[in-house]
């Protein structure tokens, strides 16, 4: 059974299931190369069917094989006749049987649950906001609510946060916190279109220190620099015992005055610096305190946890180590992307009342062919060199040894924001200039933004002090030793990837090289995209990167590109 | 009465112009940090109109011959914007009337480093790939005698940036950061 997952959404994506397993998935970013792309399923077909495309392609199936088209969204509930979204697809299903419109956080809901043994859990979904309750009625796959269910909604509201407790079989909505924007009502009349989220909170700290809305993980980065203490008094974020949320805007308005309108750089600015270690401290406090009023509620060992703000690794760092839950699941795509999947997989569920599993893995992209890279590396004005399996390994690690930046390419791009290991840019660690070579040159970063790591899974205690794995790269910990600059961030922390080699045989084993040569099995794993730009997706957008950026060396599949 | 109920935003983008109209930066920078304050997601937008409205002006400025004041302008804004391809023509144009007609800026010390990462922008524009170079050297031997008696700012950070940027050979570009790191990371 074929299903196309849509997430129509400012982070639009399309992802394709078969008998509930998720067999391709791709963010409409990387078709277009316009970071955060929206699909909108409204005069965008050449976006939305070449998403499409890419995902049979990669099943090697065609329109007409699909069965059903599940649709997410956090904006407004739009049917569409299939007639018109046959067109937007750009082909038609032969034996289809519907079109499903799922809520946004269930969406959310179902992704996470995806990776997991199926074990009763909270599902744990925040991000900026999701479904608008007026909507609700529209939907054909709607959530089943539990008697016990604490709820804090307007009819103009939308969802910002919701948990729902899996028991083995249903899901079952909890929680949920879906206020208005409205401006009379008085928690938000001085929300300048602010929600009452946490979502939304680290917008607002995005804007103000960052003179962007979307610049989320920045400010997590600039946390680091800062001191939480300064506005602990503030109270910005509060939660009663009942688990109403608030979030002051009122207050942040009267206290802070000068946002970084112009994006400077702001390692050296301890206003701002100050404020984005509130915002974390604020988040990291009521996560926990969220989750002690949900577990007590309904008790269990294991979180699912998703949607946009469960990409902050040092709060989830924080629930880890709070020791409430033995098991938690997070994945890589917990942002809009992940609902591509989330409805997919809750259309399969409503038709069949099954649900499948798989480990975690963010590798959903396309395999390109040695033909298809040979053929796109020909159209650049580079040197290349075909490679055997080992020597691309020998080389590459002693490249990076020698601190080398290595651009590397590998088999089937990651799905989420994080570049795994298969669009990657790799550095050694160990040297003092790494930092600066990409934050100066390569990737033109602020200085306060930190790198992360990725360590061979067997050695990933002896060097991080870090609890359980972290495939996805969603957790992180203390760096244990001094020697490693380049990933160490501000507060000797590093959100790292830990890697076994089922997860990812190639990267594993250019990991176990370079541990040969240098002694230490960790390497700087950052993503493969030029500064604006999204991470690159098939050969000639990597060789178009090479050409316009600063690196010397890319690996391409088995082939090496230097520059003349 | 909350803020947002009474803020008139026409009021104040018609100060923003009046303020660039008059060439105040400062006055102009306070009106756009009030814009963003009372409609924050509209930030980049409004960042967008105060450039291009700085954009026009300059030009302006450039055509009247007042240079003087169109380099000023373009020198405070060339350490806050990372790239804008309407602002990288605007400076070409500047660029292109001061060295043509030999004109002599009298820059101090701060201005010269600007300066040098602005002429390594010029030169790699029209495609004078050793003057872009040479600038670009020039801008890091300003920089390192700064070094010397200051960590590195925020507006050295963004001038190696986009200094760098202008070097097309990148093995050249890999050197010269190679050299100013052992400046960078010496003090």
């Amino acid at each position: 059974m074929w299903i196309l997952g849509i997430s129509k959404s400012h982070n639009g994506a399309v992802a394709l299931s078969n008998n509930g397993k998720v067999i391709s998935a791709i963010q409409a970013e990387r078709i277009s190369r316009v970071k955060r792309q929206a699909i909108k399923l409204e005069n965008d077909k050449t976006l939305v069917s070449e998403c499409v495309n890419y995902c049979l392609d990669q099943a090697g199936i065609k329109h007409s094989d699909l069965h059903s088209i599940s649709i997410c969204t956090p904006w407004d509930v739009v049917p569409i006749e299939n007639e018109k979204l046959f067109n937007l697809i750009g082909g038609i299903p032969k034996n289809y049987k519907k079109t499903y419109y799922v809520p946004h956080h269930y969406a959310h809901a179902e992704y996470i649950l995806h990776y997991s043994n199926l074990s009763k859990g909270i599902i744990l979904v925040i991000d900026g906001s999701g479904t608008k309750e007026k909507d609700r009625k529209l939907f054909n796959i709607q959530e089943k609510v539990d008697t016990k269910c604490k709820s804090y909604v307007e009819e103009s509201g939308k969802e910002t946060i919701s948990a729902y407790f899996f028991d083995g079989k249903e899901v079952s909505l909890i929680y949920r916190l879906g206020l208005s924007a409205d401006k009379n009502n008085q928690i938000n009349i001085n929300g300048n279109g602010f929600l009452q989220s946490i979502g939304h909170y680290w917008r607002w700290a995005s804007n103000y220190c960052c003179g962007s809305h979307s610049e989320a993980g920045k400010v997590m980065g600039l946390a680091a620099f800062g001191n939480c203490e300064t506005h602990k008094d503030l109270k910005i974020l509060t939660l009663d015992l009942d688990g109403f949320l608030e979030v002051n805007y009122k207050k942040l308005n009267e206290k802070f005055k000068h946002p970084n309108i112009f994006g400077k750089d702001l390692t050296q600015n301890s206003h701002y610096s100050d404020i984005a270690a509130m915002v974390q401290k604020d988040t990291e406090n009521i996560l926990i305190k969220i989750l002690t009023i949900l577990k007590n509620k309904y008790p269990t060992d294991t979180l699912y946890y998703s949607g946009g703000v469960a990409l902050n690794m040092v709060a989830n760092e924080k629930i880890i180590r709070s020791n409430l839950f033995k098991n938690i699941i997070l994945n890589g795509s917990v942002e809009d992307n992940g609902t591509a999947i989330g409805a997919a997989l809750a259309a399969y569920n409503a038709q069949t009342g099954a649900r499948s599993t798989s480990p975690l893995t963010d590798y959903y992209g396309k395999v390109y062919s040695d033909d298809e890279i040979l053929k796109s590396i020909k159209k650049f004005p580079f040197k290349y060199e075909l490679l055997t399996e080992e020597k691309k390994y020998r080389v590459v690690s002693s490249l990076i040894f020698e601190n080398n930046v290595v651009g590397w390419f590998q088999d089937r791009s990651e799905f989420g924001p994080r570049a795994l290991g298969n669009r990657s840019i790799l550095a050694n660690p160990k040297s003092q200039y790494t930092k600066y070579i990409l934050d100066l040159h390569i990737k033109q970063r602020d200085r306060y933004r930190p790198y992360s790591p990725v360590v061979l899974e067997e050695y990933a205690k002896k060097f991080f002090d870090i609890e359980g794995n972290s495939p996805v790269m969603m957790s992180g910990g203390k760096v244990l030793s001094n020697n490693f600059p380049a990933i160490t961030h501000r507060d000797n922390s590093a959100r790292v990837q830990t890697l076994s080699e089922k997860n990812n045989k190639i990267f594993y084993r250019l990991i176990k090289s370079f541990y040969k040569i240098s002694g230490y099995p960790i390497i700087l794993n950052t993503s493969f995209n030029l500064p604006g730009e999204p991470i690159v997706e098939n050969p000639t957008d990597a060789l178009n990167s090479f050409t316009n950026g600063a690196l010397q060396y890319l690996c391409i599949g088995n082939y090496l590109v230097t520059r003349n | 009465m909350s803020e947002k109920n009474t803020f008139n935003q026409k009021i104040f983008l018609d100060r923003l112009g009046l303020c660039i109209s008059n060439n105040n930066f400062e006055e102009a920078t306070k009106n756009l940090n009030i814009l963003c304050l009372n409609n924050p997601f509209k930030t980049e937008s409004f960042v967008q109109v105060f450039f291009n409205a700085w954009c026009g002006k300059i030009l302006n400025m450039i055509n009247n011959n007042n240079l003087n004041d169109a380099g000023s302008r373009i020198r405070s804004l060339f350490i806050i914007i990372k790239y804008n391809k309407a602002f990288n023509k605007l400076l070409i144009i500047y660029l292109d009337k001061i060295i043509k007609n030999e004109i002599n800026q009298n820059l101090k010390n701060d201005e010269k480093v600007i300066n040098f990462s602005m002429l390594s922008t010029y030169y790699y524009e029209i495609q004078n790939d050793e003057k872009a170079e040479l600038m670009v050297i020039s801008c890091f031997q300003e920089i390192k005698k700064y070094l010397v008696n200051n960590s590195i700012s925020s507006i050295t950070w963004i001038l190696i940036q986009k200094s760098l940027k202008n070097i097309r050979n990148k093995r050249k570009a890999e050197e010269l950061l190679a050299d100013i790191l052992k400046t960078i990371t010496k003090y």
